[in-house]
């Protein structure tokens, strides 16, 4: 993603509905990929992108141009997308312990194959939506975006060391993960 | 150096780029003799390797923008000259319940005392039947029963200032 023109932000800032949509032009495909990757469902990237594009609308009039606007914009989709996925990862599970229940109470069989079908269908989408949301961030900031661990900690709002424990936690579990062959 | 310390390192700074080229020779050294630390790192590089779906830039469906939008600008409607004109025509045309009645009061008060004037001209009779008239329709509009009625005699409701 480009930079974005201070003028061009100073526009929307004023209420420049043109000058706005150009931002969410030039940016939402990042904003949306990014999202994606931290939280690993197209819907809640949607989510997570009208979240920020609606925060950055009403932070425009006080953005001061102390860090830049690319830098902005990433630690805000960033902590949106980890705040949705940690929100939602409870609401889901919660969910489908009641739908376990729910069939569990009809037919056993039936449980297991549909478990198998959803054990099935996550294991394609890859072991990166398996972990936890925090590590999941730190290495998608690392091998995705090609961040350093101070631009990391700098974007998460964590220290150094932090990034360090989470990104060997993450590479351990996948390293795991590999081992039992998707386990 | 401990094989724990070397494992560590190979999954944090060594991968990463992060340890400066003396540390990073002694890890060299490390993997160059000990056989399980070399295997653990080619694990990292086969398990630990992440591949996102599509390497490209995605791109959010257009109703994406179509919920800012919402949320953004229907909070926030434009005040233009117009909205503020018939607000003002609003006021005029539609006047608040106690000022209405207080006009029919004095129109009833004028018909009243019209009524009581000596001589039986054509002028004086129509006037009064004019004030009667119209306090008759203020009342009316008073108690909020009534609409402007038009010639067709369907309701004259100035509807075209909800579009403005």
């Amino acid at each position: 993603m480009r930079e974005i023109e201070k003028d061009l932000i100073e526009k929307a800032a004023r209420g420049d509905g043109a000058a706005f949509r150009e931002i969410y032009d030039r940016t939402s495909g990042y904003v949306y990929t990014l999202a994606y990757r931290v939280t690993g469902m197209k819907h809640d990237a949607e989510e997570v992108t009208q979240d920020v594009f609606v925060r950055l609308y009403r932070s425009l009039g006080s953005f001061k141009f102390e860090a830049s606007f690319k830098t902005w914009l990433y630690r805000v989709t960033v902590n949106s997308a980890l705040n949705h996925s940690k929100k939602w990862k409870g609401i889901r599970m919660k969910e489908r312990g009641e739908i376990r229940e729910d069939i569990e109470a009809t037919d056993a069989s039936e449980v297991s194959k549909s478990l198998e079908k959803e054990d099935a269908g996550r294991e394609a989408k890859g072991f990166l939506e398996r972990l936890n949301p925090d590590q999941r961030a730190c290495l998608v900031l690392r091998e995705i975006e090609g961040m350093n661990y101070a631009g990391i900690a700098e974007t998460l709002g964590i220290n150094l060391n932090t990034v360090r424990s989470r990104l060997k936690r993450a590479r351990e579990s996948l390293v795991r993960m590999g081992r039992r062959g998707g386990e | 150096m401990k094989c724990n310390k070397v494992r560590e390192r190979l999954l944090t700074d060594y991968r990463d780029g992060e340890l400066d080229r003396r540390e990073c020779e002694k890890i060299d050294s490390h993997l160059r003799d000990c056989g399980a630390c070399k295997k653990f790192q080619e694990e990292i590089l086969k398990f630990a390797v992440v591949s996102p779906e599509g390497s490209g830039e995605l791109r959010p469906g257009p109703e994406v923008w179509d919920r800012i939008r919402s949320a953004i600008f229907e909070e926030e409607p434009e005040a233009g000259w117009l909205t503020g004109v018939s607000e003002r025509l609003r006021f005029l045309l539609k006047p608040a319940p106690l000022i209405r009645m207080a006009f029919a009061v004095a129109l009833i008060l004028v018909t009243v005392v019209m009524a009581r004037v000596p001589g039986d001209m054509p002028e004086q009779r129509a006037m009064s039947d004019y004030l009667t008239e119209q306090a008759v329709f203020f009342s009316a509009l008073g108690s909020g029963d009534s609409e402007f009625p038009d010639d067709d005699g369907g309701s004259g409701d100035l509807g075209f200032l909800d579009f403005v």
